[in-house]
């Protein structure tokens, strides 16, 4: 039975996103993603939860300068705030679908998207990129096994793709910023509670050696 | 002074004597912490749930931003957000414990039915609390969810249209409906759990613990009408549950810390994004712990006979009582065929509630119907497994 509820799961997966490589530096590179984000980002999406975020505010993300837009612009579907995508979409598709655009003659912008087909957002990475073309990798397990860069952009591959992970780094930092503040205060807190709890197990025995000496004496 | 304060009100010296005359089986185990696990679960919701209110706001276009900001910009608003959210999870952890001690040692019987009934509706009552709150981010799956389980209640006969549209306020679900759950989730269900855990209490109060053995102290009396078996709650079993308590708070607050999205399950990835009545999400699914009741609910291909199937799921916890009829409570003296019945409904609950958040299927449907068969099997054919079992006879006195 359980072996067939993994079989079901399993094959709902077909093709696996890609991951970032997330610098140990998390502060820094957090702090350059932010810069990144108000570069190449901030001019449509509005971040709207980190309008006090000292680290979005020293990157340029000034809550005055706020996008704004009307429902109906971009047929319906302006662009998104961007606090929460991580925890929306995952860090996995916001990094493959950033990595995911390729030349394509159909779609109106002249790319398409390989995580979200006939997206709206315009390939914001086109000159430090440079192209990408989609190919058949009968072999390819992971999307981006499939995109081949045609021609060099501004960037180097390297240097892009760390520009992209900081981006995505700082989204997630975006959408749970206490979390490194959380997990400090996490271990006194548990700490704490091990302590209590070898007391609290030295005193139930202490209280319980009465109840089970009594229990031996009726035997 | 205190002398002088009881005369006029005796309360605090009324549950001083409760707690120290209180007469416990002196064999009570790992099981039993889940009671008092319970109250400090509710206790937690209450006073986290206090601090949410203080910066929520029921509107639509403001709901969640309410939430995040507060989260970001309040002093620890993150950790009341995460008690809270993470809390109704751990509430649900631990009711299903506590039932299952009271099916595995048989609570339920004589003397407890009334104590037991009082359980089965606060389980309907926190699964009202659970689902209005639900709603209150205002994200994707509050939204769709809401609506899916709205489409529920319509399938009531006669009434259903009616009962949706005062219930919800509003022909669909909507801002109104907002309104109103916050309404229900914040004022009318927590005075109906309050009053639940009183008479819950009372009720306990009135026929003792029942215990692992199934055996009742009561039956065993010494000269001063004391039961020979007991020991007084206070000091033994409040000193137990504070350590029963600091073990669980160790892990209920590890995924608080660490996980406070409990991996999707607390908070669903798409309850980040604010409700669309114009997008449908690929795969609307309940929180876990409602997960079983739904997979018996698209068990059935009728919608109106699912719908009933699912309430008859909860219902028949009622008739638990008049089930049994083995001559012992407890699961050590039944014989092979309960203890067979009981571990087919434990497989039966946790398959449905992994089968229930699984995207609709041939495969998980089949697998939903198997374990529904299951899951009524149980409770249908219990006069008749229980009348035919060896059972061992139970002793007389308790066993520690």
């Amino acid at each position: 039975m359980i072996w067939l509820i993994l079989l079901a799961t399993l094959s709902v997966a077909d093709m696996k996103l890609d991951s970032p490589k997330f610098s140990y530096l998390a502060e820094e590179e957090i702090a350059k993603g932010a810069k990144a984000f108000s570069q190449s980002c901030y001019s449509c999406h509005s971040m709207s939860y980190m309008r006090t975020d000292p680290v979005s505010l020293e990157g340029g993300i000034d809550p005055e300068n706020t996008p704004m837009w009307d429902e109906s612009s971009w047929n319906g579907h302006p662009p998104p705030d961007l606090s929460l995508i991580t925890a929306a979409k995952g860090i996995d598709y916001v990094y493959s679908y950033l990595k995911g655009y390729y030349k394509d003659e159909n779609h109106p912008s002249g790319y398409e998207n390989y995580v979200m087909p006939g997206t709206q957002m315009p390939n914001p990475f086109a000159l430090m990129q440079g192209d990408q073309t989609l190919v058949d990798n009968p072999e390819a397990t992971r999307m981006l096994q499939r995109l081949i860069l045609e021609n060099r952009g501004s960037m180097s591959p390297q240097a892009f793709d760390d520009y992209v992970t900081a981006i995505v780094h700082y989204l997630d930092y975006a959408s749970d910023p206490h979390k490194v503040f959380r997990q400090k205060v996490g271990f006194y807190v548990l700490g704490f509670l091990a302590v209590m709890i070898l007391i609290m197990i030295g005193l139930d025995l202490a209280y319980w050696q009465k109840i089970h000496d009594e229990h031996t004496q009726e035997k | 002074m205190s002398e002088w304060f009881n005369q006029r009100m005796p309360v605090f010296k009324e549950v001083a004597e409760h707690l120290k005359n209180y007469q416990a089986p002196k064999n009570l185990n790992f099981w039993y912490f889940f009671g008092s696990l319970a109250l400090l679960m509710v206790g937690n919701q209450f006073l986290t749930g206090i601090w949410l209110l203080m910066y929520y706001t029921p509107d639509a276009s403001l709901a969640m931003s309410s939430i995040e900001l507060m989260m970001r910009e309040v002093s620890f608003g993150w950790l009341f957000r995460y008690l809270h959210a993470a809390g109704a999870s751990f509430v649900f952890i631990v009711i299903y414990m506590h039932i299952f001690r009271a099916l595995l040692y048989g609570s339920y019987r004589s003397p407890r039915e009334i104590l037991w009934w009082t359980g089965c509706l606060m389980l309907v009552i926190f699964m009202a609390e659970a689902y209005t709150g639900y709603i209150l981010p205002w994200g994707q799956m509050s939204y769709w969810a809401a609506k899916v389980i709205m489409s529920l209640l319509k399938t009531i006969p006669f009434i259903g249209d009616s009962l949706v549209l005062f219930i919800q306020g509003d022909y669909e679900v909507s801002e109104v409906t907002l309104h109103r759950f916050f309404a229900f989730h914040v004022v009318l269900v927590p005075l109906i759990i309050l009053g639940f855990v009183f008479l819950h209490t009372l009720a306990l109060h009135a026929v003792g613990s029942n215990n692992p053995d199934g055996v009742e102290i009561k039956d065993n009396l010494d000269e001063n009408g004391k039961p020979v078996d007991g020991i007084p709650f206070h000091p033994y079993y409040t000193v137990k549950d504070v350590m029963g308590a600091s073990i669980f708070l160790f892990i209920f607050l590890a995924v608080v810390f660490f996980a406070p999205r409990g991996w999707g399950l607390i908070l669903e990835p798409e309850n980040f994004e604010v409700a669309n009545y114009m997008v449908t999400p690929l795969h609307i699914k309940p929180s876990w712990y409602l997960a079983p009741y739904y997979a018996i609910l698209r068990a059935i291909p009728s919608k109106g006979l699912g719908a009933l199937a699912m309430l008859a799921s909860l219902a028949v916890f009622v008739f638990l009582p008049f089930l049994d009829r083995s001559p012992v409570k407890s699961m050590r003296y039944k014989g092979p065929l309960s203890r067979i019945a009981l571990g087919a409904f434990v497989v039966a609950f946790l398959g449905l509630l992994i089968v229930g958040g699984m995207e609709v299927s041939a495969l998980s449907i089949s697998l939903a119907r198997i374990f529904t068969v299951l899951y009524f099997g149980y409770f249908l054919l219990m006069p008749i497994y229980t009348s035919i079992d060896r059972h061992k006879e139970a002793p007389a006195r308790l066993t520690l």
